[in-house]
């Protein structure tokens, strides 16, 4: 049975302001001025997000999660000076974050895919990480996505990214992309049936998701 | 309705639907596989989603990192603009001075029989000596040795110029005597020498930023090159020859922009040269005359932990 009534926890970055009150908008403008306690009282706001964020896109097992973090959270501010009010402060951010951990994800898959053309097998050293197997066992798709995310066209990650993995309905990411609303639909099309590729081709997980389904 | 199973799907994860929703939900989703799968892949990650323990203190530590770096930036930043704004000053001047430098090159010393310096221009009509009093020539005493400034190398000076120890000794309408052509190319060597330190190539910085002091010994660029030379000397070993690139900074520049920098160079410099008791009168500087430095806190440390 789907589970249709998963509530999120109520600090969830996916509980997004309305556009028309942005409470940090404010405190963003002061940041802009050089207030260092403004920049230290937005952080605190803003930086738990981010962290979440690069957790659901990177996982809770990758080893670089701080920095990535420290990476979103600077490029965040100092983004504020291009920031044109289109959206809420928060979603600006929540952007920043989402394409810093994206870019630090297709580096990983860059750099593994060079690894294999070297003469030392990396792939074959021992992790405590769950295996390819082990995640097919459990039948879970959130592995499948984050490949996904690496390996689609960036457009289509993002949109992929904000949807699946952060929960944005279509008109908020219309909202935080500056795209057209038929332009994310084809997106997220593309991006379904990329995903909906990848698990048919996967036998073990087609058999599991078919009998679930 | 297919085109809203998306929006459904969200606010199904948020708990945002009624009954009625969630059955349109449902039935829109038998209908789609490809609906089905993001679905179902939103709900893992939403329910792998939690707040962690240390997630407070990783939290922190980001802030702290994000307000250190912006403080350093910051300053940086200052530093880089009052540097343009004194290449652009210079450009200018050098652009304005451009005819009289054209002119300069039909100009010989000339010294008057009342013994004051003076610059005479040779006219094509008969070569009658005309005098030109814009012009500026270097002062004499300037080149005297009691200026205590290594020479950068015998190459230096210019061949038709009186010989001067060090760029920053010239006088101003020296400096502009550099074309607009010249400051590009030294700003062109600076800029891949940087270039090059950043990447790893450091003999090759070296040897560029060598190249740089040694053609282009007037421009500005040679004076700050000073500083990234002393420092990748003294990385490479050659704490001697590093010591007198930031004494030199230090004799021309005692509070230029990068005196720190030169203060704590000089200090690393010497400590390698097995000179503690000099290194500690370095940091004791260093800490008295910058106490808000990146250096400061390193150098009372270092004069805390050293005898």
């Amino acid at each position: 049975m789907p589970r249709y009534v998963f509530r999120p926890n109520s600090s969830d970055c996916t509980e997004l302001p309305s556009p028309r009150h942005d409470e940090l908008a404010t405190l963003a403008a002061a940041v802009q001025k050089g207030d260092a306690d403004a920049l230290r009282t937005f952080l605190t706001t803003i930086v738990p997000y981010l962290l979440r964020i690069v957790r659901r896109v990177l996982g809770p097992e990758h080893p670089d999660l701080e920095d990535v973090t420290y990476e979103a959270a600077y490029a965040a501010v100092e983004g504020l000076s291009r920031f044109r009010g289109e959206g809420t402060v928060k979603h600006f951010a929540c952007r920043v974050a989402v394409l810093t951990a994206m870019n630090v994800r297709r580096r990983d898959s860059t750099a593994k895919r060079a690894r294999q053309r070297e003469t030392v097998d990396f792939d074959g050293l021992p992790s405590d990480r769950p295996g390819p197997e082990q995640n097919l066992l459990t039948a879970s798709l959130v592995p499948i996505v984050r490949d996904l995310v690496a390996t689609l066209p960036q457009p289509l990650a993002e949109a992929l990214t904000l949807h699946v993995i952060l929960g944005y309905t279509v008109p908020e990411i219309v909202e935080s992309c500056g795209a057209r609303e038929e332009t994310i639909r084809s997106r997220l099309r593309l991006a379904k049936q990329a995903l909906r590729k990848r698990v048919l081709g996967n036998p073990v997980l087609r058999e599991v998701l078919e009998a679930e389904l | 309705m297919r085109d809203r199973i998306e929006d459904l799907s969200i606010h199904a994860r948020r708990g945002e639907l009624g009954e009625s929703g969630l059955r349109q939900l449902a039935l829109s989703l038998e209908s789609s596989r490809e609906a089905r799968l993001f679905h179902e892949a939103g709900c893992e990650f939403d329910e792998s989603d939690s707040v962690l323990a240390g997630d407070d203190a990783i939290a922190k530590r980001v802030i702290n990192r994000v307000m250190t770096s912006r403080n350093r930036n910051s300053r940086r930043r200052l530093r880089s603009y009052r540097f343009g704004l004194a290449m652009v000053a210079w450009t200018a001047a050098a652009a304005a001075a451009a005819p009289l430098f054209v002119a300069s090159a039909v100009i010989r010393p000339n010294t008057l029989a009342n013994g004051e310096n003076a610059t005479v221009l040779h006219t094509s009509k008969g070569h009658q000596p005309r005098p030109l009093v814009a012009i500026a020539r270097p002062e004499p005493q300037l080149s005297q040795p009691d200026m205590e400034h290594e020479p950068l190398s015998a190459n230096t000076a210019m061949p038709s110029e009186p010989r001067v120890d060090h760029p920053r000794a010239r006088s101003d309408a020296q400096l502009v005597g550099l074309s607009p052509r010249e400051l590009n190319t030294s700003l062109q060597l600076f800029a891949e020498a940087n270039r090059m330190r950043r990447t790893g190539r450091l003999s090759d910085a070296m040897r560029q930023y060598a190249a740089l002091q040694k053609e282009y010994p007037s421009s500005a660029e040679t004076h700050v090159a000073d500083i990234a030379l002393g420092m990748l000397r003294l990385q490479s070993g050659w704490a001697d020859a590093a010591l007198s690139h930031f004494r030199r900074y230090l004799e021309i520049s005692p509070a230029g922009d990068l005196a720190p920098e030169a203060l704590w160079g000089e200090a690393q410099a010497l400590t390698a040269l097995r000179r503690p008791g000099v290194a500690r009168r370095s940091y004791s500087t260093l800490l008295r005359r910058y106490p808000e430095s990146a250096y400061a806190s390193a150098a009372r440390a270092k004069l805390q932990v050293e005898p």
